[in-house]
């Protein structure tokens, strides 16, 4: 008889949450004391799958998303040696891609005054026409709400590690949210859709 | 004090808020969700409030993409790796006592100079090495022409300062930051169009 799968409790999901982040420093460490790009291919596609979704769906032009993508790993490879172990891995790489993505929103913001949106932004999905109103209406966010907005709802951070990536302080997190909340509630709505009064 | 200031939200709204939206994401376990439920059993707006997030969440989160990164992006990093000076990687533990060595220095340094501001772009993911460049949390700000009553208090919201006085001389306004800023702190205030002047209150004055 086959064994339950151990990946359906939610205690085996925080062991391999626990191992995950070992796994990394592990990787870390090879990377920083060895230079070893075996270690760092395998670093790189396990971040493709968990930072690539954030950042595509903030830098969403493809081309400019990989090469925004190869810009935070090369950062990752060339600054190994100064990860010193005080934050999960994972918050210290959302941390360069933060402000990556930090600095592609202001530049898009800029270059976008007075334009347009584009309409093709969202990807194809099941719901093309829900997402194509939150990708619009997150577009239209400031680049710091639109980056606790991913954070939290899309990637699951906590506040706590919200600040960590951003820098600032968990209250700050929180006010962003609170506001970025309110902000997109609004956007939505006035885009022809309110999926709450807010 | 502004009128506008008794519009600010308060920190209590905001927690009140978030409490909904951690509840809905299943972020809240034990004793502060069966307390929660235990509210939610006796208060009709708070349990609207709690259907309104859930209905917010699935429209949001609903529109969520997994596309990823072509896996052959990594072929085309993979010259660049080359590229990359080899720095001679200290195990990590003599780089610990280098840090507390660093670290011993800097307080004696601290206590000889004024600060130098860093350049902390990728370096740093707390607050321990980043400068503040004035002995208060208070700037005085001026906001651009554009910014009505509504905006001023989303600027607040959204960048993490409260308004605690104002308008001033020159339409300025003193607001308070929850910490001494840094410089980068700062300039990114300045560089936001809608700021037209941030100064330091107390500013520490550079060497």
């Amino acid at each position: 008889m086959a064994a339950a799968r151990p990946a359906e409790s939610g205690v085996w999901r925080v062991m391999a949450k626990t191992a995950t982040d070992d796994d990394d420093r592990a990787l870390m460490q090879r990377i920083a004391a060895a230079r070893d790009t075996g270690a760092f291919e395998r670093l790189y596609h396990d971040y493709r799958r968990r930072l690539g979704p954030f950042m595509y769906r903030v830098v969403s032009d493809p081309a400019a998303n990989e090469e925004a993508f190869n810009d935070v790993m090369l950062t990752v490879w060339s600054k190994a040696s100064a990860y010193n172990g005080a934050s999960k891995v994972s918050t210290w790489i959302f941390a360069i891609a933060y402000r990556q993505c930090l600095k592609a929103l202001r530049t898009a913001r800029r270059h976008r005054a007075g334009e347009e949106l584009p309409s093709d932004i969202a990807a194809e999905g099941d719901n093309p026409d829900n997402r194509d109103l939150v990708a619009k209406a997150l577009s239209q966010l400031s680049a710091e709400h639109r980056l606790v907005i991913e954070l939290s709802y899309f990637a699951g951070h906590t506040y706590q590690e919200i600040a960590e990536i951003a820098g600032c302080p968990e209250n700050t997190v929180k006010t962003r949210v609170f506001h970025a909340r309110r902000r997109l509630k609004q956007i939505m709505s006035e885009l022809g859709e309110s999926p709450a009064r807010g | 004090m502004n009128d506008k200031v008794s519009q600010l939200i308060t920190r209590d709204e905001i927690d009140e808020d978030l409490l909904v939206v951690d509840y809905v994401a299943g972020r809240l376990d034990g004793k502060a969700r069966a307390d929660f439920e235990a509210r939610l059993r006796a208060d009709e707006e708070l349990a609207a409030r709690v259907a309104e997030e859930r209905e917010f969440r699935s429209a949001v989160t609903g529109a969520a993409s997994e596309a990823l990164p072509d896996a052959a992006a990594f072929d085309r990093l993979r010259g660049e790796l080359g590229d990359e000076p080899v720095k001679r990687a200290s195990p990590w533990r003599r780089g610990a006592i280098a840090a507390v060595l660093v670290a011993a220095a800097a307080v004696v340094v601290f206590m000889d100079a004024p600060q130098q501001p860093v350049d902390t772009e990728f370096g740093t993911l707390s607050s321990g090495d980043t400068v503040p460049v004035a002995e208060s949390r208070q700037v005085r700000v001026v906001f651009a022409a554009s910014v009505n009553d509504d905006a001023r208090l989303e600027v607040a919201g959204e960048l993490g300062f409260t308004i605690v006085d104002g308008p001033g001389p020159a339409g300025a306004y003193v607001v308070e930051s929850e910490r001494a800023m840094t410089r980068d702190e700062l300039l990114a205030w300045r560089e936001d169009p809608r700021i037209d002047l941030a100064e330091p209150i107390r500013y520490r004055p550079q060497p």
